[in-house]
């Protein structure tokens, strides 16, 4: 039995600390379950620094992050993300933003290519996704991310050696190069077939629109 | 939804801090789609709605 060709390529730029992009994911991959060549999808993850000038090594609760970035009171910031935790549940995901610590997210990135070397790459965003928006965890911690990576089954021996030197810098800031050419404005930011365009947590519905608009342009191209 | 072009946005300059920022070339050869500061981009046929949320700058609110 032959193996059905991957003809629709959705490439996704997100960053781990984005809890709109967890908020997307779930809906494209809603659409994709919906989606009637779902078999022929392949999907490629890239880096996408929110905050690239945060200092490395800084941590600070997200409310105080927030706060002084919109220049509001910390009150009304959490009135702001009880929202995005409301819709996050719709989709069936637990925020806990009261937890969340903001960092400097580069070494998580460095680990999520290496990851995406042994094929990991899909599963390892969704763990950062989880364990910072939903688990308090510490996204820049190197023990963090070492247990975080060998959970989804990347070698710790590979990540402590990855984290110790600058493997995959190179990588992120390439992927970050694409989305600006691409002119993305912001995250999560969907690319299929590298010819049509989504940006930001798009509903499922929409993302199904797309994917059917693109496979049959596909197909009518292939004709 | 709505259909059209994806275009540069100023603000994703704005939300890339530390990068350089090049001055617009001037000159006849200039035209509305040049993309002053960045490679030479395809363009994307947009079929989200413009009003999603995302994250930008890092900020992430409705």
């Amino acid at each position: 039995m032959s193996t059905p060709s991957k003809t629709l390529r959705i490439d996704i730029w997100s960053d781990v600390v984005c809890p709109w992009c967890y908020i997307g994911k779930r809906r494209l991959e809603t659409a994709i379950d919906r989606f009637e060549h779902a078999d022929e999808v392949e999907v490629h993850w890239h880096s996408f620094q929110l905050d690239p000038a945060h200092p490395k090594g800084h941590r600070r609760p997200v409310f105080e992050t927030l706060a002084q970035k919109v220049g509001a009171p910390i009150a009304q910031v959490r009135s702001m993300t009880r929202q995005i935790s409301e819709l996050a549940a719709v989709e069936g995901l637990t925020y806990d933003l009261e937890r969340a610590v903001s960092v400097n997210t580069i070494d998580a990135h460095r680990l999520s290519h290496l990851a995406a070397a042994h094929g990991l790459g899909g599963q390892m965003h969704e763990r950062l996704l989880r364990a910072h928006l939903g688990e308090g965890e510490i996204v820049d911690d190197p023990g963090t991310l070492v247990r975080l990576g060998a959970e989804v089954g990347v070698p710790e021996d590979e990540i402590r050696r990855m984290l110790a030197g600058g493997e995959y810098a190179d990588a992120v800031e390439a992927d970050f190069r694409e989305a600006r050419a691409y002119g993305a404005t912001g995250v999560p930011f969907f690319v299929i077939n590298r010819a049509y365009g989504l940006s930001g947590a798009q509903p499922a519905d929409t993302f199904l629109s797309a994917l059917r608009t693109a496979h049959a342009d596909t197909a009518k191209a292939t004709r | 939804m709505t259909i059209g072009l994806l275009m540069p946005n100023p603000l994703l300059q704005k939300g890339t801090a530390g990068l350089p920022v090049e001055t617009a070339p001037d000159g006849p050869d200039t035209m509305a789609e040049d993309r002053p500061g960045t490679d030479a981009a395809p363009l994307l046929m947009n079929l989200g709605s413009d009003d999603a949320a995302v994250c930008t700058d890092g900020v992430c609110v409705l």
